[in-house]
């Protein structure tokens, strides 16, 4: 869920970015992403989202872990 | 957090990077419109306090559910989390802007930020108590450092207050005018995060107090501060000058000894920075754990998001500066700070009326009883 909400969050943030290009610049929807996705001075921006995505996944990868170690904890103890 | 605490946090918060930039140059006399966007800007505060006071110990993000309902609550809370990190990247691009124009040249920008979003969410991750502990040292080092800044320009030489010369050359209708077009929205403005922390305060009360004190003692200070910095540059220089307090600091000459103190200013922008971005960062990660869940985990992926888009919301100096002053004003600030919240606060009068409460859940001797009204009598 939190890397749902990350990708949400940065989903939103970026068509926001390129909203107020459109309004800077007067250009359409779609040049305004290209301009913002297809900029090589704008990779570490894109490596930045990539981390923030990965720490996300990383977290909730590591709690479903625990959860499942805790369910099979919990079905040995009954048994 | 006590008193003092929020205070500060506040304090520091409104001076942030408006000491360094000041308001923006569309009147002559920038002081005077400084001190009069209080009394506007004081009246926005008021529309924030009533908000508090309707959401009986609830934030934001709390009274947006109830005042909209589910859906449109959350939709409006992602907004507001993406607005917050908007915001906080703004302030990022400021603060490196100035700090590569200053004293890091040569490093890449993408290390200054990747570097100073770490900073940030440790200090968000820390809670609004932390912060605000932190304000309180930080309060203290900028008010050194600038008023260190002001002896060392008036030792200089370099104050003239016939700079300030003529007054009101425009007319009283633009200064009146300004405060409505720009000030009001920032830095003032931009306290529509602290209802997300409303609790933190206490009361609705001693919110609204320490937010009025936060906010004079910010006006005073920062019309000071443009005072400092017309009476040095002039106000012809100064509307050319994209940092005017650190081309005043530049002016610093005592002896041919003290010069060069733009690391003074460098480091009350980042200072000033931190806290108002670790501020951001925080709402935004209490909005996502509230939409998405699990809490600290937002911390370093809401800094690193504000690292990315510092860098993605603008392609030069020119270009932040005219978005900032005309399009995110009227499609941001206006819709965040004073729209939503005044339709927030409308909708909770209606809906939860004083005395009344809607949707309470029914209590266990109501169903037992059906016939008998609140007050405890069955009705024949």
């Amino acid at each position: 869920m939190t890397a749902l909400g990350v990708w949400t969050i940065a989903s939103m943030g970026l068509i926001l970015l390129a909203g107020l290009d459109m309004l800077v610049y007067g250009e359409s929807f779609y040049k305004a992403c290209w301009h913002l996705l297809f900029d090589y001075t704008h990779v570490p921006a894109f490596v930045m989202i990539g981390a923030a995505l990965l720490l996300a996944g990383w977290g909730d990868a590591g709690a479903a872990v625990l959860r499942r170690l805790r369910a099979l904890r919990i079905r040995e103890e009954r048994k | 957090m006590n008193v003092v605490h929020g205070y500060t946090l506040l304090l520091v918060f409104l001076l942030g990077t408006s000491i360094i930039f000041g308001p923006p140059r569309l009147a002559p006399d920038a002081w005077l419109v400084e001190l009069i966007a209080v009394v506007p800007a004081g009246a926005l505060f008021l529309l924030f306090v009533g908000l508090a006071a309707a959401g009986n110990g609830g934030n934001l993000f709390d009274m947006l559910d109830k005042a909209w309902g589910r859906t449109i609550g959350r939709m409006w809370t992602l907004c507001y989390i993406v607005y917050f990190l908007y915001i906080a990247s703004r302030n990022v691009r400021d603060m490196i802007e100035l700090v590569m124009t200053s004293i890091l040249r040569a490093t890449p920008p993408s290390v200054l930020i990747f570097m100073f979003v770490l900073v940030i969410a440790y200090a968000a991750s820390g809670g609004i108590a932390a912060t605000g502990r932190l304000s309180v040292l930080i309060a203290a080092l900028v008010g050194f450092f600038f008023f260190a800044l002001a002896l060392l320009l008036v030792f200089s030489g370099s104050v003239d207050t016939e700079r300030l010369l003529p007054f009101l050359s425009e007319g009283l209708a633009k200064v009146l005018v300004v405060p409505l077009k720009s000030s009001i929205w920032f830095p003032y403005g931009e306290l529509v995060v602290f209802l997300v922390f409303c609790s933190s305060f206490g009361t609705a009360r001693t919110f609204r107090r320490t937010g009025w004190l936060a906010m004079i003692s910010a006006c005073l200070l920062l019309t000071f501060s443009d005072l400092l910095q017309t009476s040095v540059l002039g106000m012809e220089n100064i509307v050319f000058s994209i940092f005017p307090l650190l081309d005043a600091a530049r002016m610093i000459s005592i002896f041919n000894f003290i010069t060069r103190l733009d690391a003074l200013v460098a480091l009350l922008i980042i200072l000033g920075v931190l806290v108002k971005c670790a501020v951001f960062v925080h709402a935004a990660t209490i909005g996502a754990s509230r939409t998405f869940g699990r809490h600290r985990r937002f911390a370093f992926s809401s800094a690193l998001l504000v690292g990315a888009f510092s860098i993605l919301v603008t392609h030069n100096n020119a270009e932040h500066f005219e978005e900032g002053l005309k399009y995110v004003i009227y499609w941001l600030h206006i819709p965040a700070q004073l729209v939503i919240p005044a339709a927030t606060l409308m909708l909770l009068r209606i809906r939860y009326r004083k005395g009344e409460r809607e949707h309470e859940p029914r209590r266990l001797h109501d169903r037992l009883e059906p016939n008998r009204t609140r007050r405890g009598r069955a009705d024949a």
